[in-house]
């Protein structure tokens, strides 16, 4: 596997300035709410974590912290916060995107009510089953990481993550019936 | 099952290099199970996404996913004001109000009436009890009658002073009252709850208190 980084909006070399942070805070604040959320985390916490690692993020750009990886990076820090924040309030990462059914529902015409209900529920049964690695992984894949930038956040190698991805995808797939 | 079965979801993500990703590629064209497989895994993946921004659309709408730190602090409020009941209940019967205190209608027995004769003589220039100590308390001494007015005179003067010796004191963990990290390890609180003479809480007063500096202190 390859083990190319992602072009990024802004180039690297301009990292530093005030201004590429904010654009960075623009391009990554929606996907970095987005995993926080499926990782359990309420709205307004979310929020707080990605704040704070934005901010770290200036200050890690400001000290003239290095530059590559920086998506990895700040998914990283926004993780450990996470984590951080989950066992402080005595929570795991068993129960995300679980009690969401109504959540979601509340969202769908009443058209399609009926077909999503099912198509989520047996989604999320087939979430369930999933480790906690395998679930993580395919959150950080669906917030546009790359594996080998996944496996800086979760601490894997490249190699793993694909694998990881490819199982915990084929189980979804086969939980599924697709 | 298919020697390319494996890097196939790899080669939808493009993280194959050319070359495998070439024979992936040329693999596909002619093998209709792993052709279906990537199908399958595409519906999932864009099922995952849909269902991951649907859920995150409808956290942050909602805005009240998961409050467990504040279910916490109910949880332990309740428990904190049922101590403080129970304490009270418990505390309460013990009050010996004093028979020139009582109406006719409740005057006590004769036997009651000896006992109140033997209490010590009312001394005018004592301050009103405020504060009932659970030691002293059923030989506290009550006003009579005639000092009822002066009594609640004094106390309507009075108003906001705390008193220095609490009739209760109640350990409250931190964790109890604000989110768990707010405060440093290690503090707590102490409830005084001061008691009225008619056995009501009068006053409760929360005291921060270092419970592991405490602890940590009577170690050797």
């Amino acid at each position: 596997m390859s083990g190319d980084s992602v072009p990024l909006v802004l180039p690297l070399s301009r990292l530093a300035t005030d201004c590429e942070a904010t654009n960075l805070y623009r391009e990554l604040r929606k996907p970095l709410l987005r995993y926080l959320v499926c990782l359990g985390l309420s709205a307004d916490e979310a929020q707080d974590v990605v704040q704070d690692a934005f901010l770290s993020l200036h200050r890690h750009l400001g000290s003239g912290g290095s530059q590559a990886n920086i998506r990895s990076w700040i998914f990283r820090v926004a993780h450990n916060a996470a984590r951080n924040r989950q066992s402080r309030y005595e929570r795991r990462f068993a129960g995300p995107l679980e009690d969401s059914l109504g959540l979601v529902l509340d969202k769908a015409t009443p058209e399609h009510a009926v077909l999503e209900k099912e198509r989520f529920r047996t989604l999320r049964k087939a979430i369930r089953l999933l480790t906690e690695s395998e679930r993580e992984c395919l959150l950080l894949r669906a917030g546009g990481l790359r594996y080998r930038e996944i496996g800086e956040v979760l601490g894997l190698s490249t190699s793993t993550v694909g694998d990881t991805v490819e199982r915990a995808i084929r189980k979804l797939s086969e939980k599924c019936n697709v | 099952m298919c020697e390319f079965a494996g890097k196939l979801m790899a080669w939808l993500d493009d993280e194959l290099p050319a070359g495998d990703a070439a024979a992936v590629k040329r693999h596909l064209e002619d093998c209709p199970e792993c052709r279906g497989r990537v199908e399958a895994y595409r519906e999932v993946c864009s099922a995952f996404d849909g269902y991951c921004d649907s859920y995150c659309e409808a956290v942050v709408a909602s805005g009240s996913h998961r409050r467990l730190p504040r279910r916490i602090i109910t949880v332990s409020g309740a428990l904190a004001v049922a101590a403080a009941a129970a304490a009270i209940f418990l505390f309460a019967p013990r009050t010996r109000v004093h028979p020139s205190l009582l109406p006719a209608a409740q005057a006590p027995s004769p036997a009651g009436a000896d006992v109140a004769k033997a209490l010590p003589p009312v001394h005018s220039a004592e301050p009103a009890a405020a504060v009932i100590k659970p030691d002293s308390r059923i030989e506290r001494r009550k006003p009579a009658q005639h000092e009822k007015p002066m009594l609640a005179q004094r106390q309507g003067e009075e108003t906001g002073w705390l008193p220095s010796e609490p009739a209760f004191e109640i350990a409250i963990p931190a964790d109890a009252i604000f989110p768990p990290g707010a405060l440093p390890e290690g503090v707590g609180f102490t409830a005084d709850v001061t008691i009225a003479p008619d056995g009501s809480a009068q006053q409760v007063r929360l005291r921060p208190q270092l419970t592991e500096f405490e602890r940590r202190s009577t170690r050797p």
